[in-house]
């Protein structure tokens, strides 16, 4: 694949992407024209009965979706990358068990907590748990092999979900959290938006620049430290920003990683194995998969809403499956 | 000279020790080979020296300086290492996986000027894999991927190149025609070339240097005659060998052996 076919690629993405976010906006409870959606973005008129419903709720749940699925897609992809586990997401670090367990803990004790402080609460817990297994992998082998990791993520998951369980039985809040937990970008607000772009757009920023090195680390760790890898920096900056778009994923959309699972499978098919174009990829398909998902989850039972996770899920899978089975052996 | 040497260096692998007060000399420009018996620190002692592993005591010096006080990227301006087992991403081509050699010297990025591509051209010539440069690194042969990550490691264009096990998985004339290919690098551009082999009649023919260890620390070091006699094989390996003379190189041989008791 020659360097124009892969910016043709992202080209087309892109145009898909963008799509699929007017489409996104214009589609609902009352259909609006596409040239009405252009018109409230670019000449906003406050007067205007469509372009309110559009900028107070059309709008920052799409942008919910956009943003929430590339980080998700970005996670994903360079979690894989490091541990050069084509089946690890960010559950392996346990992001999710964090995060499930403050907002049980937040429901336990304070059901009143607004959605602003539960978001807050669940990116916190997904830093500390996230912080735990790095810290019980350093402990435990002093050394950072991504086996390590692995394994303490898979027992830290499992212990915080085993809290998380009793919590939530001892309480009775296991409808609040099925809720919670089938994830969606339903309530998000423009108040939440600022940080979620910033902290995705800078993420996926960082993570492209890593690019290079996260390629080279694909011939095992011994051969990236002597062609100049600094192998300790490389895993440190690379969690740092698992962490982060993990973290404010997983506290904006809810349980939704499956993301994460598919699309570096499906951004590695199209683009390859070098990651200073996957991670892009990865993030443009992320985008638009979660918009499409959560336009599915409005429309599909309108005026009832299906929960995001599920679409995600009934739409990836196939999908999926066919661009596996498509492409395998190119 | 000695551009790199090791004094009285501990490496331990969580709490086990696995190389003790460990002092070597590698000579420059030569081709230096270590021998020994399984889990005798050989790997471990490639990885200290190319700052895989950490020491926890002693040092190691590269051009004067602590290797620890490298950063990595200069280091890999400076030594290649070709480990034991090394994994190709799927579906890369063969040019693709040599330009990765090319990394210390690019930015971050990883941007290919046109001499980086010049560079990658001569590997692939030195390596003869002109004709397989664009197919994919998986569907080649077991000698002709081994030849693609020594292709790799020249791209890096070091001066010092280690190697771990490099002619396992080739038969005997490929076996032959990768050292022949390390003699010429050393000869012709004055590499230093440090490795660890099996076999110890192929380390005899092509070494200058040969360095024997067992229970992590080295038993003898020297030239070949030196090191490949019986007592020294007795020591090292508790086998009793019968030396003779390679009628072809007039390097000791190994003709026969059995385990001693």
């Amino acid at each position: 694949m020659t360097i124009w076919h892969k910016w043709i690629m992202i080209f087309v993405l892109l145009i898909i992407c963008f799509a699929s976010i007017i489409f996104a906006i214009s589609i609902g409870a009352k259909n609006i024209p596409f040239i009405t959606v252009w018109t409230s973005i670019f000449q906003y008129n406050s007067e205007d009965n469509l372009h309110q419903i559009i900028y107070d709720v059309r709008l920052p749940r799409v942008l919910g979706a956009v943003f929430v699925g590339a980080a998700f897609a970005v996670a994903g992809t360079v979690i894989q990358a490091i541990t050069r586990n084509p089946l690890a997401d960010i559950g392996i670090l346990g992001i999710n068990g964090g995060a499930v367990l403050l907002v049980t803990i937040c429901f336990a004790f304070y059901p009143a907590i607004s959605y602003g402080w539960l978001t807050f609460f669940s990116f916190i817990g997904a830093a500390l748990s996230t912080f735990l297994v790095f810290s019980i992998g350093l402990v435990a082998r002093g050394n950072l092999s991504p086996l390590t990791f692995t394994i303490a993520g898979a027992v830290i998951a499992a212990f915080l979900h085993a809290i998380s369980s009793g919590i939530a039985i001892y309480f009775d809040l296991n409808q609040e959290l099925a809720f919670w937990y089938a994830g969606g970008v339903a309530g998000v607000t423009w108040r939440q938006l600022p940080l979620l772009i910033t902290i995705v757009i800078v993420s996926i920023i960082i993570a492209t620049l890593l690019g290079k090195q996260l390629t080279i680390l694909s011939t095992g760790q011994e051969m990236a430290s002597s062609l100049g890898i600094n192998i300790k920096f490389l895993l440190f900056t690379s969690m740092g920003v698992i962490v982060l778009l993990g973290g404010v994923g997983v506290a904006v959309g809810g349980s939704i990683s499956f993301v994460g699972l598919i699309i570096p499978h499906l951004s590695r098919k199209f683009i390859g194995h070098d990651y200073r174009w996957n991670i892009p990829v990865s993030a443009l398909l992320g985008s638009t998969l979660v918009v499409i998902a959560d336009l599915s989850a409005r429309i599909i039972f309108a005026p009832k809403e299906l929960a995001l996770g599920i679409l995600i899920a009934f739409i990836g899978v196939p999908f999926f499956l066919v661009v596996a089975k498509k492409l395998e052996g190119t | 000279m000695f551009r790199i040497s090791a004094h009285d260096i501990e490496v331990k692998y969580d709490k086990n020790i696995i190389l003790r007060d460990l002092l070597l000399h590698i000579p420059d420009n030569s081709i230096s080979t270590i021998i020994g018996p399984n889990g005798c620190g050989k790997s471990t002692l490639l990885k200290a020296l190319t700052k895989i592993l950490p020491y926890s005591k002693g040092q190691i010096l590269l051009d004067g300086q602590a290797l620890t006080s490298y950063k990595t990227k200069d280091l890999a301006k400076k030594m290649a290492l070709l480990p034991q087992s090394q994994i190709a991403p799927s579906n890369i081509s063969v040019r693709e996986l040599i330009a990765y050699g090319r990394y210390p010297h690019q930015g971050n990025f990883g941007i290919l000027s046109s001499q980086d591509q010049e560079i990658i051209n001569w590997a692939i010539s030195k390596t003869k894999l002109n004709d397989v440069e664009n197919s994919i690194v998986d569907s080649l042969s077991g000698g002709q991927r081994q030849r693609v990550w020594v292709a790799l490691a020249l791209a890096q264009q070091t001066d010092i190149i280690y190697l771990d096990e490099p002619t396992t998985y080739l038969d005997l004339a490929h076996q032959l025609d990768l050292m022949k290919l390390l003699k010429q690098l050393n000869v012709e551009e004055n590499r230093t070339i440090v490795m660890v082999l099996h076999d110890l009649n192929l380390a005899a023919r092509y070494s200058d240097y040969m360095i024997s260890m067992n229970s992590g620390q080295i038993v003898k070091a020297g030239a070949v005659d030196e090191v490949m006699t019986t007592d020294n094989l007795k020591q090292v390996f508790q086998i009793d060998a019968v030396i003779s003379e390679d009628p072809y190189t007039k390097k000791p041989i190994c003709l026969s052996y059995d385990t001693s008791l």
